[in-house]
């Protein structure tokens, strides 16, 4: 094992049991993150990337299954323990004092009927933390000034008397109080407009590295992604087509689907005459198509992408491909 | 250069009024005196973030709401005043695709129905219903048109909807659309092919079109070669020009900071966009009723550049030096730095 | 699925709108396994209603010392107080218990419906005024109501006693609706279709209508519960033509009259009784399953 990766996920495999079948939303899902890096999972809705972050932390919804693979995490201690085997009392240990996640549309995560501070209270309460009123008052109130709210103002407000980008910060902090290891994000710009977004990627920036805290979020906007990530893993159809670092994923992309991508994004800079839409409609993850998962829409597919679903290829150092034109 | 103003917003405000117990009651302007022209054949983009009034212009243009004071004027007759017979006439010319489109299509009727319905209602003298049909379907994409007959909207993808919605709004043949941020809820790699066909349908049969969208770059991308853009801003057009004017080289330091804030794909660029934001940008929470309250500029609470004048007085939409159609309403405008991305590709 | 592209109308036409009726009303309940099992058992009621009292000899002669038998090969569900055959009563109760309970529901639904679609849909003074009719119609006590109606009208036939029934029947549900309509009136397709100027009442019956059927069966399953108690009480006091066979008549008659609910022995009277009512109404509720199903293509899980 590596011992720079804080976290490896390896062949992880996630469905959803419905009325008509399976939908396969993860499939076979191999990503290793480096300790104090910033990943980015990118796909779309549907992709399978939220079922991702959900299998890791075992948190799928009643009708989710995780049908295979492991994911290992490294602990301060240096010893590695497989998140998908341990118990579940040691898994809550776990969870927000070393792995904290901050869930999607932040409208309902915050209790309407309760002050900020009482939130911060009731975490700590939960957990099984004895601290005294005002070491919580004095943490909370320095982590949302971090975050570039005034902590002492947001602490006494309720809930709606927060705008949704404040709330979105308010939870991050929440996320943060027992200084986790790593922080995972899901979808974390999604709701809020293009300044407040701004505002927010800044944010994350910085606590990344003030704290030095691994980042791991899971957005279907590439180009936010490619502004903060260090990492990027592709989803596309439930399983991941690209990985590599941003810079060689982006700047170079291999994968026909990561390409095409690149190619059909709406800018505010670049030439507008090269934007080229995709043709085709998102795949069933039901019923998903035989072989590669986006060989329907794929320009350059070949008789073997429809019978056979290609494995991940190495075409550089840290750039994975899974794709049948990088077959060495 | 098309001139034919087809429809045109005079003087239109929105306001609500938000009526307090022992405290003076103070309007809230959804929209704020606009005067807008839409000329015919353009393709218009509206941008502006969330409680800018986007929506709120859209629906009035559309004759969806009415103003609380002002014209919306429609080839030259004020549907304000028109009797709802009057009006029903004119109806048709002018449609509007909602942004949601799981609830814009009704889930209970097939997908021939869905058109179907509008057909028998418009067309006389339809030889074959299943042809149109089907020939409407081929126009926005959805192919092969007779396998969606009797599947649901359900069976369509959010992408597979919004062309539904299109091909459905250009049955009563209208001579203007207004979309209504009909990207914002469908996946990335579907928006281009959305927005490059309606570019094909303005470009093919010379309809007009209004995008209204939050995202600079859809609107970069829609009104390019020919089109305009504008800019609000609570309730008001702060900027409106072409796109290599208003984004090639932007007067109001809002639009500014709209463009430095757009995530763009080099991480390199992007964190040079990032140090510019505060000089166009003064980060800061302020109620909204706060806002309302100036009698000047909206921006003035977060504006850099910001004086006395900017507090009381409110800006006009004037011209930009020798172009006479590119517009700013900033008391600064000419007096900014040069804009630092002119030289980006 | 093959298209005619043939112009003009042709003899295709016509089964190609059968099977349309077919796909979108009638094969969503043979499909769900619940209203599957709804209809055949209310089918069966219905064969049972109209055929039965053909199969199934009643005797009406009370013979004292047959009384309170156990169910045996004779007597199916044994005898009641009078001697006389349970399972004879209930085959020749069938039809009554249905037309009492379907008719007057029907009156009322239907009626329910259109007060209430219109109330929802209709903007102004016009929707107000319905809406106060509706009102008034639900703050009158229905069941003293229909007792002076039958006081009034003595001896009528069973359609018109069903109407009347209905009229204190509506009201409740009616409103229900309008709230719903007037819910579904702001949604987004219908000011699509208002955009595109479809009629009124096509917006009313092809766009909001399909929304509210599965509600609309729920108030149809509620009203036909009802209708069994109400149309038991008035017999009962006289005020419809008494048929000692309705169901709710024969309980009325077990639990008061009788004493058998004390009695161990007899338990069997009340309880098939009681057994066949409940039936029904699982029928009725199984079927509105599938129901929804036709009107919410969502929940199909065969297409």
């Amino acid at each position: 094992m590596n011992d720079s990766k804080i976290l490896r996920i390896e062949n992880l495999s996630a469905i959803y049991l419905v009325r008509e079948g399976s939908i396969k939303a993860a499939v076979d899902i191999n990503l290793d993150m480096e300790e104090g890096s910033i990943t980015a999972i990118v796909g779309e809705s549907a992709s399978g990337k939220s079922t991702i972050l959900e299998a890791m932390t075992r948190s799928l919804p009643p009708n989710g299954r995780i049908i295979g693979g492991n994911v290992y995490y490294r602990r301060n201690n240096g010893d590695y323990v497989n998140l998908m085997e341990i118990k579940e009392e040691e898994l809550r240990k776990l969870r927000w004092s070393e792995i904290a996640l901050v869930p999607q549309a932040v409208q309902n995560a915050l209790n309407p009927t309760i002050r900020v501070f009482d939130h911060f209270v009731d975490t700590v309460e939960d957990h099984g933390y004895n601290w005294k009123i005002k070491e919580i008052w004095d943490k909370a109130s320095n982590l949302l000034d971090m975050m570039g709210l005034d902590g002492d103002r947001v602490l006494r407000s309720f809930p709606h008397e927060l705008s949704g980008g404040m709330r979105q910060r308010t939870l991050i902090a929440l996320s943060l109080l027992f200084d986790p290891r790593i922080l995972i994000l899901d979808e974390p710009t999604s709701a809020l407009d293009v300044l407040t977004q701004a505002r927010l990627i800044r944010v994350l920036d910085e606590i990344h590295s003030k704290l030095k805290i691994t980042m791991i979020f899971v957005t279907h906007d590439l180009p936010v992604a490619a502004e903060l990530a260090d990492y990027m893993g592709v989803i596309y159809g439930g399983n991941l087509m690209e990985r590599g670092r941003t810079e060689d994923v982006i700047g170079d992309p291999k994968h026909p689907y990561t390409k095409a991508l690149v190619s059909s994004l709406m800018l505010v800079v670049g030439s507008v005459e090269k934007i080229k839409p995709i043709p085709g409609e998102p795949p069933s993850l039901l019923n998903p198509p035989k072989g590669c998962v986006f060989h329907p829409r794929c320009p350059f597919k070949m008789d073997r992408c429809s019978k056979e679903s290609p494995p991940l290829f190495k075409v550089d150092e840290d750039h994975y491909v899974r794709c049948w034109l990088y077959e060495e | 250069m098309k001139n034919e103003i087809v429809m045109s917003l005079k003087n239109v405000s929105k306001v609500f009024v938000k009526r307090r117990f022992f405290k003076k009651s103070f309007p809230f302007y959804a929209l704020e005196n606009i005067d807008l022209n839409v000329l015919k054949g353009e393709r218009l983009s509206i941008i502006g973030e969330s409680g800018s009034g986007k929506t709120t212009l859209a629906r009035i243009a559309a004759g969806l709401d009415v103003p609380t004071e002002g014209a919306v004027i429609w080839f030259g007759e004020d549907i304000t005043k028109l009797k709802s017979r009057e009006f029903r006439k004119l109806r048709p010319k002018v449609q509007y695709i909602h942004q949601n489109p799981y609830a814009s299509i009704n889930p209970s009727r097939t997908i021939f129905d869905v058109l179907a319905d509008p057909l028998k209602r418009h067309e006389d003298n339809i030889e074959s219903l299943e042809e149109r049909v089907a020939e409407l379907l081929k126009s926005v994409g959805i192919v092969p048109p007779e396998f969606f007959f009797n599947k649901y909207p359900r069976h369509l993808s959010g992408g597979g909807l919004q062309r539904l919605a299109i091909a459905r709004a250009l049955i009563p043949k209208p001579e203007i659309i207004l979309a209504d941020e009909i990207v914002s809820m469908i996946d990335m790699s579907f928006r281009a092919a959305i927005v490059k066909l309606l570019i094909e349908l303005n470009e093919r049969t010379g309809i007009t079109i209004v995008m209204i969208s939050h995202d600079i770059g859809v609107a970069r991308y829609f009104s390019h070669n020919g089109g305009r853009i504008a800019v609000m801003l609570r309730g008001r057009i702060v900027e409106i020009g072409s796109p290599e004017s208003v984004i090639g080289n932007p007067m109001h330091p809002y639009t500014r900071s709209l463009i430095l804030a757009s995530p763009v794909a080099d991480k390199k660029l992007a964190i040079m966009k990032r140090e510019l934001l505060p000089k166009y940008n003064i980060q800061k929470e302020v109620w909204e009723s706060e806002i309302m309250r100036i009698s000047g500029c909206r921006y003035a609470f977060f504006c850099p550049f910001v004086d006395d004048k900017c507090w009381t007085e409110k800006p006009k939409l004037l011209k930009v030096g020798e172009d006479s159609e590119h517009r700013v309403a900033c008391h600064k405008a000419g007096k900014l730095p040069t804009w630092e991305l002119e030289s980006v590709e | 699925m093959e298209v005619s592209m043939e112009k003009g109308r042709n003899k295709g036409d016509g089964r190609k709108k059968l099977k349309k009726v077919y796909t979108t009303y009638v094969r969503p309940v043979l499909m769900n396994r619940k209203s599957l099992l709804g209809l055949i058992i209310l089918t069966g009621f219905f064969i049972m209603g109209i055929f039965g009292p053909l199969i199934v000899p009643l005797n009406m002669e009370s013979d004292i010392s047959k009384r309170f038998l156990p169910p045996s090969k004779e007597h199916i569900l044994g005898t009641d107080y009078f001697g006389i055959d349970i399972f004879a009563q209930i085959v020749h109760g069938t039809w009554s218990v249905l037309v009492l309970a379907f008719l007057p529901s029907i009156f009322a639904i239907l009626m329910a419906v259109s007060i209430g679609i219109t109330a929802g849909y209709l903007k102004g003074i016009f929707g107000r005024v319905v809406n106060g009719i509706i009102d008034v119609f639900m703050t009158v006590p229905s069941f003293p109501a229909m007792l002076l109606m039958a006081a009034i009208f003595k001896n009528v036939s069973i359609v018109f006693a069903a109407f009347l029934m209905s009229i204190w029947m509506w009201a409740g549900p009616a409103k229900m609706i309008r709230a719903r309509v007037y819910s579904i009136r702001s949604m987004e397709f219908v000011e699509a279709a208002e955009l595109l100027e479809m009629p009124k009442p096509h917006i009313i019956f092809k766009e909001i209508t399909p929304h509210l059927m599965p509600y609309i069966f729920m108030q149809f399953v509620n009203m036909i519960k009802y209708s069994v108690g109400a149309s038991q009480g008035l017999m009962f006091l006289g005020l419809l033509k008494f048929n000692p066979c309705h169901w709710g008549a024969m309980l009325n008659i077990a639990v008061t009259q009788t004493g058998s609910i004390y009695l161990p022995f007899a338990i069997h009277y009340p309880l098939s009784i009681i057994f066949f009512i409940v039936l029904m109404l699982i029928g009725c509720t199984l079927l509105s399953y599938g129901v929804e199903e036709i009107f919410n293509p969502k929940l199909r899980t065969y297409e």
